[in-house]
């Protein structure tokens, strides 16, 4: 074998032409598959970095504080049981202030990832109790990056939000909780008392299981767990079902549908890209017919006769599997770029030796499979043939392979420009979706207060009303509001009571709420459709008012008239009751995919929720987004300037995030499709451009015959095109069934949409005749008499 | 050494049976040297690959030495015509990308013969034809006649007992085509049975027995002409 491939290098190196063009062909398949699969590899495959990461599960949904507790101590399946929520600080360094991300945890999170500090120590279960000492552990990416790397940095002090935390140690390079990475680790107990609490279910929380015990066993205590804090604390814990799944899978169930279309889609473009190499080979075998013929009077046995040819083959997927794997390490930033900010484990992806491997061995295994396909139909030779062959360049058409070959190319590229194609739809759709809003001329920006001083409801209203002051003064501002805006991610919920209904303690509707100062139905273009807005006068110490929207009145009201119907919280003890004053249009609050839910817009000075010191400061003008932005700073800072902004976003940019999933979907089927047809292009052209070489004899005869020259390029284009609405036909078929795996990632078009279908076709057809028509004109330039003499 | 009793070759197309060899029967001596005479589509080569076992769909009996060959199943038939039998192309069919010693070298790999005796033996080949100084160039750096010469060269290398020759000489001008003549003539002299197919009568003349075919039909089997050289 090592003399066949001796042989088969210098034989490809004497056709670089055709060379090039087949490893190039291995390369865009390759890099390709290669480049999806480091992130399917990283995201989907790889064990989490944790020791034995086949025992972490987790619970779904959140837990507060003390039911982590009661978890610890009645899952006797569990060896560790540990929670974590993302908080923001602010760090005072040299008078600049920096927002932080700190990592608030129930200290038995360390022991369930198995936490070990790369210096200093852990915080440990005595410190995590309210009142504890304040401690921080870092990140090793924060102590590095913000600290310089400052070797006696344990045993420090850092403020944070106006308090000393003492470092107590830093964690090894690379260790994030599961699918966060926060700055600073700290007590949630001693951060954060308010919110220790059993009713605010906040702690994404994570388990150990025991060696040997079961997810099965862990979900039956949970179920135990649930039914018996259901009739301890009705208010706070009924009606909760806690799901118990595998890390991993809680982890990557969201992007799993996606990553795996994405990774079938990239499958089909290596197909392409094989059927294309079969071709190219095919049609090198043909024109060494006459010497496998002569081979095979020589003796030559099947396999010696197959040898030379999949030796070619081998050489020209290594060539192809190195240049691939380049592209893709190239192309992988890109692709990583790309991806939606929900991607977990991006950070770990790149093209190391696990993809190195896969990519060599698929290129290996598919340039061979389809190597041995056309090296296994030409040498069934004619023996005999040999001793016919007067011409050296005499080829002969080897059955229909050629054009299953590209009907095959043909019909998986429909496919893929289809499923781009309606993603691309689902995008436009989701663009013209009506948000309930006007997000063109709004900015939004997250501001949240410090706790040292900011930790009364009177002073946040006092800055509050100062912002909203501020904005009315500014040039360029045309309204001003403070809430969280839809889309930002950012909301709260609440067990609604609403007067007049009975409904059992704890089954009380779970309703979104949002508090409000300044003219939010002016900022974001929201329709008052009954009642009215809030004014000055509903402030603390005022009747307490609320204005719900339409959803609401649907849901919780039966449609009726909703103005002086009042409502409260169920939990808030004494019930304080909200008159409804006004009801507005329904906004898409999560994205323009989700629906219109009920909400409940209150004012902010009448919210008595002193620990809910976060809110976007949103403003409308008509300047541009970075002058806006320039504003908003001015404004902010000139009240204090100590505060720092964060998430500083047009409504626009906030309402693409909402579909970057969609867009990163529809971005990739969309170059997988651009790739294939570019492939099928190239296949459909070689094929023709054969089909001219070995007709030239009969395109003479027929010239000769008084055919028009004209009349050549049209049989060619004729049949070519004849296999490319077979290619199609097949394609448009498959996709309606591809379509299914789709449809959850579609919105506003059908699967079997008829324009995606059409255009798909007829995209494809045209560049089949393209490809095609070029050879066929030269067909039509033969000259009959020297046609004739070949 | 070869017997052929009523051979005949059919081809089925749409338009009926098309006869290529009608009852051809022939007898062939080891060491005789036999040139097949006839016009265009007579079956001279047709007859040629029946008898270098190239084509197995056949009608009649062929014996070679003990062989039944009609009885054989390809594989076996493959492997008497691969131990038995070398052949010349009119088009020489050297392979391109193949140097010289590498030519020679590739019936000997069919064989399975290990390597170091194939380098001995394609060291010897290239001796006896004179060839040494061309060894690595490729076909296309040769003359016709030189890629001949390889050609007849790669077809003796096997030591076969009989040399199918399909015109070896007809793409050569007449100096080239005498000295490959001279060539075969020689290897006949030394125990190589051989068979050549040719139009010219002056390389006919190389044999020691004509036969003519016309329409797939033997015309007068028994008649033997020309002299040896």
């Amino acid at each position: 074998m090592l003399q066949d491939l001796r042989l088969a290098f210098r034989s490809l190196s004497r056709q670089p032409g055709f060379t090039a063009l087949a490893v190039m062909t291995v390369a865009l398949g390759i890099g390709a598959n290669a480049a999806v699969f480091s992130v399917v590899d990283a995201v989907l495959l790889r064990p989490l970095p944790y020791p034995h990461p086949d025992r972490l599960v987790a619970l779904r949904s959140n837990q507060s504080v003390p039911e982590v507790e009661d978890i610890r101590a009645a899952a006797t399946s569990l060896d560790q049981v540990g929670g974590i929520t993302l908080f923001g600080l602010d760090l005072t360094t040299d008078g600049e202030p920096h927002r932080v991300t700190a990592g608030l945890v129930d200290a038995g999170l360390f022991d369930v990832l198995g936490a070990v500090p790369a210096s200093g120590r852990l915080i440990n279960r005595d410190e995590d109790v309210i009142g504890g000492p304040p401690l921080v552990v870092l990140s090793h990416g924060f102590w590095q990056q913000r600290l310089g790397g400052a070797p006696g940095v344990v045993g420090s002090t850092l403020t944070l939000s106006g308090r000393a935390y003492t470092v107590v140690g830093v964690l090894p390079a690379g260790f994030t909780a599961p699918g966060q990475a926060p700055d600073l680790w700290a007590s949630v107990r001693v951060v954060y008392p308010a919110g220790a609490i059993r009713g605010v279910h906040f702690l994404r929380t994570y388990g150990r299981l025991r060696d040997g015990a079961t997810l099965g066993e862990l979900a039956s205590e949970m179920t135990a767990l649930d039914a018996r804090l259901a009739a301890d604390y009705p208010a706070e814990s009924r009606n909760r079902r806690t799901v118990v799944l595998p890390l991993l899978e809680r982890m990557v169930s969201r992007v799993q549908p996606t990553l795996l279309t994405l990774f079938a889609a990239v499958n089909l473009v290596l197909l392409v890209a094989a059927a294309n190499l079969a071709n190219l080979l095919l049609s090198r075998a043909l024109r060494r017919l006459p010497e496998t013929r002569v081979r095979a009077a020589l003796g030559a046995g099947r396999w010696a006769l197959m040898r030379p040819l999949l030796a070619e083959g081998l050489l020209v997927s290594i060539a192809g599997a190195v240049a691939g794997l380049t592209l893709a390490r190239w192309s992988v930033h890109a692709l990583v770029a790309m991806a939606p900010a929900s991607l977990p484990r991006a950070e770990t992806v790149s093209v190391d030796g696990r993809v190195l491997a896969y990519g060599l061995a698929v290129a290996m295994v598919t340039s061979l499979v389809f190597a041995a396909l056309p090296a296994w139909t030409t040498t069934r030779v004619d023996l005999a043939g040999a001793l016919r062959a007067r011409s050296r360049g005499t080829v002969s058409g080897r059955g229909r392979l050629p054009s299953v070959l590209i009907a095959a190319e043909v019909a998986l590229s429909v496919v893929l420009l289809v499923g781009a194609g309606l993603l691309i739809r689902t995008l436009h759709q989701l663009g013209r979706a009506d948000l309930g809003f006007r997000p063109e001329g709004v900015l939004t920006a997250r501001v949240e207060l410090p706790e040292s001083r900011y930790q009364k409801l009177a002073t946040q209203t006092a800055y509050r009303d100062q912002v909203l002051a501020g904005f009315a003064a500014a040039p360029g501002i045309e309204a001003a509001l403070i809430s969280e805006p839809p889309l930002s991610g950012q909301w709260l919920t609440h067990d609604l009571a609403i007067e007049g209904v009975s409904v059992a303690e704890g089954d009380e509707p779970e309703t979104l709420t949002r508090s409000v100062a300044g003219d939010y139905l002016g900022v974001m273009g929201i329709p008052l459709v009954q009642g009215r807005w809030f004014t000055r006068d509903d402030r603390a110490g005022g009747e307490p008012v609320a204005v719900v929207n339409q959803a609401f009145v649907r849901a919780y009201l039966s449609g009726q008239h909703a103005a002086g119907r009042r409502i409260a919280w169920a939990r808030r003890q004494p019930m304080q009751w909200m008159t409804i004053v006004g009801v507005v249009g329904d906004v898409r609050h999560f994205g323009p995919a989700s629906g219109d839910g009920p909400a409940v817009y209150t004012p902010y000075a009448q919210a008595g929720v002193p620990w809910k010191r976060w809110q976007y400061v949103v403003a409308r003008g008509g300047s541009s987004p970075a002058e806006l932005a320039r504003t908003v700073r001015h404004v902010l800072w000139s009240i204090d300037h100590s505060i720092p902004l964060t998430d500083v976003l047009t409504a626009d940019q906030l309402a693409g995030s909402a579909v970057a999933g969609q867009r990163f979907q529809a971005a990739l089927l969309g170059v997988f499709g651009a790739l294939a047809v570019l492939l099928a292009a190239a296949g459909i052209f070689g094929v023709t451009a054969q089909a001219v070489t070995a007709r030239t004899a009969e395109v003479g005869v027929r010239m000769a015959l008084g055919a028009r020259p004209s009349s050549a390029a049209v049989l060619l284009i004729r049949r070519a095109l004849t296999v490319c609405a077979v290619g199609a036909g097949i394609g448009l078929a498959a996709s309606l069934a591809a379509g299914r795996l789709l449809s959850s990632a579609l919105y506003g078009v059908a699967a079997w949409d008829p324009l995606t279908l059409g255009i798909a076709a007829v995209v494809v057809v045209a560049i089949a005749t393209a490809a095609s028509a070029v050879p066929a004109w030269r067909a039509a330039r033969i000259d009959p008499a020297a046609a004739l003499r070949e | 050494m070869i017997t052929l009793s009523n051979v005949e070759k059919v081809y089925q197309t749409r338009a009926g049976k098309t006869w290529v060899l009608r009852r051809i029967n022939l007898e062939i001596q080891a060491g005789e040297f036999v040139t097949i005479m006839g016009p265009s589509g007579a079956g001279k080569s047709t007859l040629l690959a029946i008898l270098g076992m190239l084509d197995g769909a056949w009608g009649g009996e062929y014996r070679f030495l003990e062989h039944q060959v009609h009885r054989l199943d390809n594989r076996r038939r493959l492997a008497l015509h691969k131990q038995f039998f070398g052949f010349v192309f009119q088009q020489y069919h050297l392979i391109d990308d193949l140097t010289v010693a590498e030519n020679l070298d590739l019936p000997l790999s069919y064989r399975d013969v290990k390597r170091s005796e194939r380098q001995a033996m394609v060291a010897d080949t290239l001796d006896r034809f004179q060839i040494v100084a061309k060894k690595d160039l490729f076909p296309s750096q040769l003359s016709g006649g030189q890629q001949q010469l390889v050609a007849v060269a790669r077809a003796v290398i096997g030591q076969p007992q009989v040399i199918l020759a399909d015109e070896p000489v007809g793409s050569l001008h007449t100096d080239q085509g005498r000295m490959i003549m001279d060539l075969l003539a020689r290897l006949n002299r030394e125990g190589t049975t051989i068979l050549q197919v040719t139009h010219n009568p002056e390389w006919a003349a190389y044999g020691s027995r004509t036969i003519n075919l016309k329409d797939g039909w033997l015309v007068d089997p028994d008649v033997v002409t020309g002299t040896r050289h």
